[in-house]
């Protein structure tokens, strides 16, 4: 019997202002998977997380979490469902007016009825889980980049969510501390049992994170599969991509500096 | 937010319905004690150097009081909320939503018109009517010395004119145009802050915007519940 994906996009087109960015992507998330995204920039990785958390509506296509379909649903069931499922931004969005232990705290003090001592203590927690223990009392802009996004995973993990997505977890850090970043989505969805949807466009995350890999190109999702079966792709564009070379069809398809 | 009542939920936090009336109605007290003080006084000033010449100054108390009640208590608070509250709410929700913590609020299954708008509206609705009160309060006292200074109206003279004046349609007029608005500011203030596009200075327009267009709304709504008041209630 197959597994019943816990995340299904079935066909899933969407366009901004008449121009496609996704057109016609077919992608199960299994539970337990540690599903890694890759793409160029700009070319809708995040837009596909949008999609999943019922932020960004498909053009068509449905997109299903279990047996709910997520574009369908009324707004109160669409905040029951994204109460189950954490999102860690980019640049970490935590609330710049709160500091660490409201960041935390939020999620539970509005969306459960659990008492006040009980939220401290699963902030502390959660804190702990990420390795940022003592920090309760500081503000996100005294905190570096690194331990921002470890926040914002802290926070993600608040509701103990079956599925969380993270939108360039490295971006912007150096290699050490995207290595750290790695060990701790890595360590902390296996502790926890939870799957994982990482978009990124860093090869060194991707292939220590991954479990399994999806390449987005050119709104369509090319390849599909484990981190070894992408490193001896034949694909010319997934090559190009998994070696950086300057020379391959990415490249032949970008307008011509001189010409534009 | 129609969900939270649905629920039985109250549709805002009442922690944050706190903070945000200690900042909108607590902190506006001066600016608005001020302004309404030496335009109170101003107002006195001019109107019975004319009223001086025809021999009727003792009106100076009844036209201060049911002008700055009906009409100017109001506006003045309208205009004053607008330019001090209203910016800072859109270039908050404006900041917020450029820098994805609007949506990360959205992402979380926190709706952003519980958590963001709705305590922000009901804090500005409340505090109108009650600065719309400290309004009248300070203008009636600057009033009240000038004329004493320059006119030799006493003020006992002047305050029991102005309670013999003033009716309770006067004051229930001037309450509920204040609270409305306020809705007005913080709708068109927190609707500009939600619906920021282009970073920074996307930020600094909508702010522009939100303050041009409140100001202008308050003294447009103003003037049209005047026309419809003197039109239908002669």
């Amino acid at each position: 019997m197959t597994e019943t994906p816990l995340v299904h996009l079935n066909q899933v087109v969407l366009a901004f202002s008449g121009r496609p960015v996704l057109n016609g992507i077919e992608l199960k998330i299994f539970p337990r998977d540690r599903l890694v995204i890759l793409g160029q920039s700009g070319g809708g990785k995040s837009t596909m997380l949008r999609l999943i958390l019922g932020i960004l509506k498909p053009t068509a296509g449905e997109i299903k979490y279990k047996h709910l379909r997520v574009n369908r649903l009324s707004r109160s069931k669409l905040n029951l469902l994204r109460s189950r499922i954490g999102m860690v931004y980019q640049y970490s969005a935590l609330i710049s007016s709160l500091n660490v232990r409201d960041n935390l705290a939020l999620p539970a003090r509005e969306l459960g009825h659990k008492p006040e001592s009980e939220i401290e203590k699963l902030v502390e927690e959660k804190l702990a889980l990420v390795g940022m223990s003592g920090t309760e009392s500081k503000m996100p802009s005294e905190l570096s980049g690194g331990m921002r996004k470890r926040v914002s995973l802290a926070r993600a993990l608040m509701l103990d969510p079956e599925l969380i997505l993270f939108d360039e977890p490295s971006a912007g850090l150096d290699p050490v501390m995207s290595s750290v970043i790695d060990e701790l989505i890595i360590n902390l969805t296996e502790k926890t049992n939870t799957t994982s949807v990482i978009v990124t466009h860093e090869m060194d995350s991707a292939f220590r994170i991954a479990t399994r890999i999806a390449m987005l190109y050119q709104g369509a999702i090319i390849q599909d599969g484990s981190p070894e079966e992408l490193k001896s792709s034949e694909d010319p564009v997934v090559r190009q991509f998994v070696t950086g070379g300057v020379e391959g069809p990415m490249t032949e398809q970008l307008p011509d500096a001189n010409n534009t | 937010m129609a969900d939270s009542v649905r629920r039985g939920r109250l549709p805002f936090r009442p922690s944050a319905l706190f903070i945000q009336t200690d900042r909108t109605a607590v902190g506006s007290v001066p600016l608005v004690l001020m302004v309404s003080f030496f335009l109170g006084l101003t107002m006195a000033l001019l109107t019975g150097y004319q009223l001086e010449k025809f021999g009727v100054e003792r009106l100076i108390p009844s036209l201060i009081a049911i002008a700055f009640t009906r009409e100017l208590g109001p506006l003045i608070t309208g205009i004053v909320l607008a330019a001090r509250i209203g910016a800072a709410f859109t270039a908050e929700l404006g900041t917020m939503q450029v820098a994805e913590e609007v949506e990360a609020i959205e992402a979380m299954g926190i709706g952003p018109l519980r958590f963001l708008v709705a305590p922000r509206l009901v804090a500005i609705v409340g505090a109108m009517p009650c600065l719309s009160v400290c309004s009248v309060i300070a203008a009636l006292i600057g009033s009240c010395l000038i004329s004493w200074v320059t006119l030799n109206i006493v003020p006992a003279f002047f305050f029991d004119a102005v309670l013999s004046s003033l009716l309770v349609n006067d004051i229930v007029t001037g309450f509920f145009k204040a609270a409305f608005f306020g809705l007005v500011i913080g709708l068109i203030a927190c609707f500009k802050g939600l619906t920021v596009q282009g970073g920074a200075e996307g930020v600094g327009r909508a702010t522009t915007g939100s303050v041009v267009m409140a100001i202008t709304s308050v003294i447009g709504f103003d003037s049209l519940f005047n026309i419809i008041v003197t039109q239908y209630t002669k």
